[in-house]
């Protein structure tokens, strides 16, 4: 992931660009851990919720990856196909490990 | 030029990005994360612009917008919607208020809708745009949650469904839900109720107790669900409350149940009333009982002394004295009996008319400073009714109408043919079907509610100076209800009372009225008097051979048998008792039946076992006495059924 394409295709700064990833990357993190224990504990609204958020958020971002993948967790859930959702989660997990990345590579080259 | 902005939604990367964009042209913005930290934040901030999501925690964007809408001070803000929902379905966002609709995107395409929209802020004039939502071209296809959307919708039928009120309160009890439930029970709006405190409906004496169960209800440890089972008011109702902790990843509320008791206190003080009324009708039964057996024994001895003196007798006065509050006696203990349901032995067709002309002439004889009324129905429909206990019902109406009126007044009587179909309200629901009615009412000096509501109570009475026996309404009311029938009451202190008697309609036809009576005959024959009190058998037999009969007595049922068998054939009468140890009269009845089908049997009661005296009758039994009678009234009870072919 290039943070720095990003922020030309926002039309921000770099330095805006890395800290709205920044509070995505902590808020998505946090929702999709959230996330995985409601799905174990069956709560659908709690999950629909979830997804929509870090659904919201990716694609303020243009992060598309994880926003289909999130739009794919809520469609599943309104089809009650609650096994098709942990691929998407593990796609929006790595790329999330993506994000962390890059944010720590610019902040070591730095 | 630089505005105020207010900012609410619940995603820290939407806030931050929505004020370095704003703040970069030079506005004031401040934000809240929920809509509920937003109303608290406009209670200081009069914002020119609020931009607020539709999806949040703790009132939604839709909420928010209205509540706004309903704040004079923030009348003229311009309200924005900027939500993801607005991608994927119709958003109607001027039915709530709303002025513009934004949905999101990606930031370089927002943050353009977004400074386009400032602008659009400036140049309202008033002259309303028709709705439109910007920035929907290039975002993602709609109908993605329509199944989700319609789950939700099925939850809020539910929800605007329910006879509970439902609230939804932070653990700081503010309310950000209420189903319309809540606002009937608490009497609010929706404004009213919203971003309130939930303490604030209760009663200050009962909020420490409210507060301490929220307390309970939400410490984090251990929340558990909350009921609280002695009734709290609200709105001047007894509600119960329910609460139920809600924790989520972030979130932590609690949802309250609300629900009405009033109809089930009423309810249960009504089954206490009508338990009570059953024992003590229990009660008063069989002291009747007892007593008109009593009574039976004074009044037998006092008739046979009569018949050995002539009025110039010195003991002669106070005999008739002892006969007359034997009678006395006798009415009071018709009253219990029929309060205690326990007096309905001959139910026949009656015509209510004729019984409503000849008691209340006799009535009138005793208090003329009353006029009479009477409109009385042509085509009355027969009811089925036990004759002397229906005129004991409306003596008792009379005596109390006039009573009402002291100097004197109007009295009216009317009868009616109704059908009752259901009636809504009413704790003992009468059966539907075809009823006579029969109305008493009297321009007296009324009752207030709380006379109203104890005026069938045994015991109970207005009237001074021992003039009340507090039995005549409690009789009334029993002896309609053995009936199958139902009360009325309509009264307001100082104008009048009216009662409402409804008695359901025979399904037989009136027999024939007697025209002339039988030409007298000598009485002669032979009667078996049975009963399981040697007092009775004694005055009995002695009274029988005065009549001229030639008497034999048996003490109990087996006895009885036996001495039928032993005078089989001749025996022409027998007067049956009906509560007996070993042997009832049902028993004995059956047992002579089988003997002798023909043989004739008149029964003679302090009262009946739950119409006890009423099987008897309905298997053909030719007659019935009511303990305590006096010597004509069996003289002429027995003349009539030995002359019946």
């Amino acid at each position: 992931m290039n943070i720095k394409e990003l922020a030309s295709r926002l039309e921000i700064e770099e330095k805006e660009c890395r800290e709205f990833l920044f509070l995505f990357q902590k808020t998505a993190t946090l929702e999709l851990s959230n996330l995985e224990r409601a799905l174990k504990m069956k709560e659908v609204s709690v999950v629909e919720r979830l997804a929509h958020s870090i659904k919201g958020a990716a694609g303020i971002l243009g992060l598309t990856e994880i926003q289909d993948a999130a739009k794919k967790i809520e469609r599943s859930l309104g089809l009650n196909q609650l096994d098709e959702i942990q691929s998407e989660l593990l796609l929006i997990k790595k790329t999330l490990e993506a994000v962390t990345l890059a944010l720590n590579k610019k902040f070591k080259d730095a | 030029m630089k505005k105020k902005i207010l900012v609410v939604d619940n995603h820290p990367l939407m806030l931050t990005f929505m004020s370095q964009l704003l703040e970069k042209e030079g506005h004031q913005v401040l934000t809240a994360d929920n809509g509920l930290s937003a109303l608290e934040r406009l209670k200081t901030f009069t914002p020119d612009i609020i931009f607020i999501d539709l999806i949040m925690p703790h009132i939604s964007g839709e909420k928010l917008c209205q509540i706004i809408r309903k704040t004079p001070a923030l009348k003229e803000t311009y309200l924005i919607i900027l939500s993801a929902i607005a991608a994927e379905q119709e958003v109607d966002y001027a039915s709530f208020g709303a002025d513009a609709c934004i949905a999101k995107g990606s930031l370089d395409k927002m943050a353009k809708h977004i400074l386009a929209s400032l602008a659009l802020a400036d140049r309202r004039t008033g002259a309303s745009s028709p709705p439109k939502i910007i920035g929907i071209e290039e975002v993602y296809a709609r109908n993605i949650t329509t199944e989700l959307l319609s789950v939700k919708k099925h939850f809020e039928v539910i929800l605007n469904s329910m006879v509970e009120g439902i609230f939804e309160i932070t653990p700081q009890g503010k309310i950000v839900y209420t189903n319309p439930r809540a606002m009937t029970l608490t009497n609010r709006t929706e404004d009213q109720l919203l971003s309130s405190d939930f303490i604030e409906l209760f009663l200050p004496s009962d909020r420490p107790k409210i507060k301490e169960i929220l307390h309970q209800a939400g410490v984090p440890s251990k929340p558990l669900p909350v009921h609280v089972n002695g009734p709290l008011i609200v709105n001047e109702k007894p509600m119960d409350l329910r609460l139920l902790p809600i924790i989520e990843e972030t979130q932590r509320s609690l949802i309250v149940i609300l629900t009405d008791l009033s109809e089930q206190k009423r309810m249960e003080a009504q089954l206490i009333q009508s338990q009570k009324m059953e024992a003590i009708g229990t009660l008063a039964g069989g002291i009747a009982h007892d007593f008109n057996n009593l009574l039976m024994v004074i009044q037998g001895n006092a008739s046979l002394m009569l018949l050995d003196m002539d009025t110039s007798h010195p003991h002669y006065a106070m005999v008739k004295m002892i006969e007359k509050q034997v009678q006395s006696g006798s009415q009071l203990t018709a009253q219990l009996l029929g309060y205690a349901r326990k007096g309905r032995y001959e139910l026949r067709p009656i015509d209510l008319n004729r019984l409503i002309i000849d008691t209340s002439e006799i009535f009138w004889r005793t208090r003329k400073n009353i006029t009479l009324h009477r409109d009385l129905a042509e085509n009355l429909l027969p009811c089925e009714a036990d004759q002397s206990q229906i005129e004991q019902v409306l003596m008792n109406l009379l005596v109390n109408a006039a009573d009402a009126m002291p100097e004197g007044g109007d009295l009216s009587l009317t009868t009616a043919n109704v059908k009752v179909n259901e009636l809504p309200g009413k704790g003992d629901l009468p059966k539907p079907g075809d009823y006579v009615l029969l109305t008493v009412s009297d321009q007296g000096v009324g009752m207030d509610p709380e006379t109203l509501h104890r005026i069938f109570d045994p015991f109970f009475t207005t009237k001074q100076g021992g003039r009340g026996t507090g039995l005549g309404l409690a009789a009334t009311y029993g002896i309609v209800k053995g009936h199958g029938g139902f009360i009325e009451v309509e009264s307001q202190k100082g104008h009048g009372s009216t009662f409402k008697i409804y008695l359901p309609v025979s399904t037989q036809v009136l027999p024939p009225q007697k025209t002339s009576s039988a030409p007298q005959l000598k009485p002669t024959g032979k009667i078996l008097l049975v009963d399981d009190e040697e007092v009775i058998l004694e005055v009995g037999e002695k009274i029988l051979k005065v009549l001229g009969y030639q008497p034999l007595v048996a003490k109990g049922g087996p006895k009885a048998i036996e001495i039928f068998k032993e005078h089989h054939g001749t025996i022409d009468l027998v007067i049956l008792d009906i509560i007996m140890p070993h042997m009832g009269g049902g028993e004995v009845y059956d047992r002579l039946k089988e003997i002798s089908p023909e043989v004739k049997v008149l029964l003679s009661s302090g009262y009946s076992l739950d119409g006890e005296a009423s099987n008897i009758m309905a298997k053909g039994c030719d007659g019935f006495i009511q303990k305590p009678f006096d010597i004509d009234h069996l003289a002429q009870t027995i003349k009539n059924i030995l002359e019946t072919v």
